[in-house]
């Protein structure tokens, strides 16, 4: 690290260093080295500085500390002024052949994406330099985030970029992402584990961008699809609501559409209480009766939900 | 048979957690270890290790969780205000809000964290939080659609609402331009599932659940009853709550989680106070047994489940959810408390995150 401070001339810099005589509660042991760095930080930081020397040090600290909102911040201002006189535009990425940025280091940055995936600074970046009407970019982005997901597929981070991604090709660029190979992606991830709840919420998200479920032959087909995914483990959680969902959102008799799938599963909490939503009132309370038995410990909810 | 990564990761954590449940009726071991927590938590407020330095733009919140935690389990404090007072007050920004540490832009979440901290100090250093640029810089994050930004370039979430709305009610400087649409933006983040997300169409997640719904009882005069989907955000909230490991998750179909009992438990004291119908739909027993006999490290601290570390972080949360299944509230806006049997700390505010009296003494500073 210390080489780095020979690249640039920084004697006109004055480091500004934090006061450390009083208000020592949870100090932290910095290194030497993160320490100075964080001393010119705050100096060119504060004079709005847009440099390559600034830019270098922003990647010093971040190699050290990937959660620093403050560089990441700082950074960005950086890019947006000068990138482009920094880094080639379109430079290739770590993730095959795509994800090119404007004015960033788009090699360095995947590489960080990938060692540091639960930092969430790095995605919201990475929406900042969106290429609109780069249909690379938007591609670029699903690799990176498909990438992520191999490795841990309820990534809360991954999943709301992926969503942002999506919107943001089909409001910005004229040949977007697609419904078909995303859709066969959440197919390919809920076949592995049809317990992650992360690819059923992607699903309706899809679902809702692309209103291909008002065919009543599509509706059909995906209720189909629902009924065969909670057939594999009837306690399952995900599907349920998913399945409500859509028959509220698309299907003309959604309760009865409801009804025809809950009604296939005797003796299982989570149908019982579908089938029990879908009853008139008089008929509820034998239903609460039976969810009470198989779930005593949640008794007092079916007693309060179906006032009985 | 079916086997996915999902069950398998639910029936390790059983496995960890069940035995250790089961010894629930030795009261040698169903104990709250106080003392230890005390220790573990100042030892956070003094040197940290070079390894914290992924810490370095959270230092508010290591002050605030650890004064927070040691406060909420009856540790005297005072001797601490000057340099609470000094340590956050070198996060202040110029232009105002609270940063990550001395020199740093300020952030939403800092900002709670440092306001949150200085709530357990003195009416001479609240009077040094300057309110006048805060709320200035408070209206620049704020978006037309109710929403509010982190930072100058940061994401937009109800964790930010809750910040903004939360700091800007315990300082006494709401107005109608900070709430404007900001229940209409709430509404927008609840999801099919019932929870709430991060932004409209996201997957539920209990910690913005938690920031959501805390955001709605700031609001002055919002019936929150009419604006979400009440239904649809119990069934959820029920959910998160499983019978072999009492605990909470922040998810359908995730794993328990020691800081849920907070993020998840702590919205159960905001709903009841909506109905009065709404009581007792939950296990409070079952999330103290998990707290007590699952989040408790040997060498003090308190954790996510067995086999993590304990960190401040999630010794602040458990504590908080403790309090939220150790006490029922009525009187909401005054949040009375009755122990519900012999608790182990405090009573929580349940929207501020801070212990009831703390809140409450703060609120009577001008
Ligand atoms: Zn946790």
């Amino acid at each position: 690290m210390s080489l780095f401070w020979e690249d640039y001339n920084w004697d006109d810099v004055q480091p500004v260093f934090e006061d450390n005589s009083s208000g020592k509660l949870a100090a932290i042991a910095y290194s030497d080295e993160y320490k100075k760095a964080m001393g010119y930080l705050r100096a060119v930081m504060g004079a709005g500085e847009h440099s390559e020397r600034a830019l270098a040090l922003t990647k010093q600290i971040i190699a050290d500390n990937a959660a620093h909102y403050s560089v990441w911040d700082y950074r960005l201002d950086i890019v947006k002024n000068i990138g482009n006189d920094v880094f080639d535009y379109r430079k290739v990425g770590l993730v095959k052949s795509h994800a090119p940025t404007i004015g960033e280091d788009g090699e360095w940055l995947n590489e960080l994406t990938l060692d540091t995936p639960k930092n969430y600074q790095i995605w919201n970046y990475r929406q900042h330099l969106e290429i609109k009407d780069c249909p690379e970019y938007y591609n670029g982005e699903v690799v990176a985030v498909k990438f992520i997901l191999e490795d841990d597929p309820k990534n809360f981070h991954a999943w709301s970029h992926l969503k942002w991604t999506v919107s943001s090709s089909l409001k910005n660029c004229s040949a977007p992402l697609l419904l078909e190979p995303l859709l066969e992606y959440t197919n390919q991830l809920i076949q592995e584990d049809v317990f992650n709840n992360s690819a059923w919420s992607f699903r309706y998200f899809l679902y809702q961008t692309w209103p291909v479920l008002k065919s009543a032959e599509t509706l059909d087909k995906e209720i189909l699809f629902v009924e065969e995914k909670i057939a594999m483990d009837p306690m399952n959680e995900s599907p349920w609501p998913y399945l409500k969902a859509v028959c509220n959102e698309f299907s003309p008799n959604a309760l009865s559409t409801l009804r025809s799938v809950a009604i296939k599963f005797p003796d299982n909490a989570r149908a019982l209480e579908a089938v029990a939503e879908t009853s008139p009132a008089e008929e509820q309370a034998a239903y609460c009766q039976k969810l009470c038995e198989l779930e005593n410990f949640r008794a007092n909810y079916w007693r309060y939900k179906f006032k009985c | 048979m079916l086997e996915t990564r999902t069950l398998r990761e639910q029936r390790e954590t059983e496995d960890l957690c069940v035995p250790l449940l089961e010894q629930e009726d030795n009261p040698e071991l169903f104990v709250f270890f106080r003392d230890k927590h005390v220790k573990f938590l100042r030892g956070m407020l003094g040197n940290l290790s070079s390894g914290f330095i992924s810490l370095d733009a959270s230092r508010p919140w290591m002050v605030f969780w650890a004064v927070n935690g040691l406060a909420l389990m009856g540790v005297d404090t005072s001797e601490l205000r000057g340099e609470i007072e000094a340590t956050l007050l070198k996060c202040q920004h110029p232009d105002g809000g609270f940063g990550g540490g001395f020199g740093q832009p300020a952030h939403l979440a800092c900002t709670y964290a440092s306001i949150m901290a200085l709530a357990h100090t003195s009416p001479a250093a609240w009077s040094k939080i300057d309110r006048k640029k805060l709320c200035e810089w408070l209206l620049t994050l704020k978006q037309p659609d109710g929403s509010f930004k982190m930072c100058l370039h940061g994401e937009t979430d109800p964790r930010a609402t809750y910040c903004a709305l939360s700091v800007a009610s315990i300082l006494k400087i709401m107005d109608k331009k900070l709430t404007e649409n900001v229940a209409t933006y709430i509404k927008t983040c609840q999801t099919y599932e019932g929870g709430f997300g991060n932004q409209p169409l996201a997957e539920a997640h209990g910690g913005y659940a938690f920031c959501a719904l805390a955001t709605l009882h700031l609001i002055p005069d919002l019936n929150i009853a009419e604006t979400i989907d009440l239904p649809g955000f119990i069934s959820w909230l029920v959910a998160r709550q499983q019978h072999v490991v009492p605990g909470f998750s922040g998810r359908i179909n995730k794993l328990v989680d020691g800081c849920y009992g907070h993020w998840v438990g702590g919205c159960w004291a905001l709903v009841e106070s909506i109905d009065e119908g709404i009581t007792e739909l939950w296990d409070r027993d079952g999330l103290q047994s998990y707290n007590l006999m699952c989040c408790q490290a040997d060498r003090g601290g308190l954790r996510d489940k067995p086999g993590c570390g304990p960190d401040s972080y999630h010794t602040n949360y458990v504590l908080c959810g403790l309090a939220a299944c150790q006490y029922a509230y009525s009187n909401p806006g005054k949040w009375q408390p009755t122990a519900q049997c012999t608790p182990s700390v405090l009573p929580l505010h349940p929207v501020y995150g801070l212990p009831l009296t703390t809140a409450n003494r703060a609120d009577g500073w001008t």
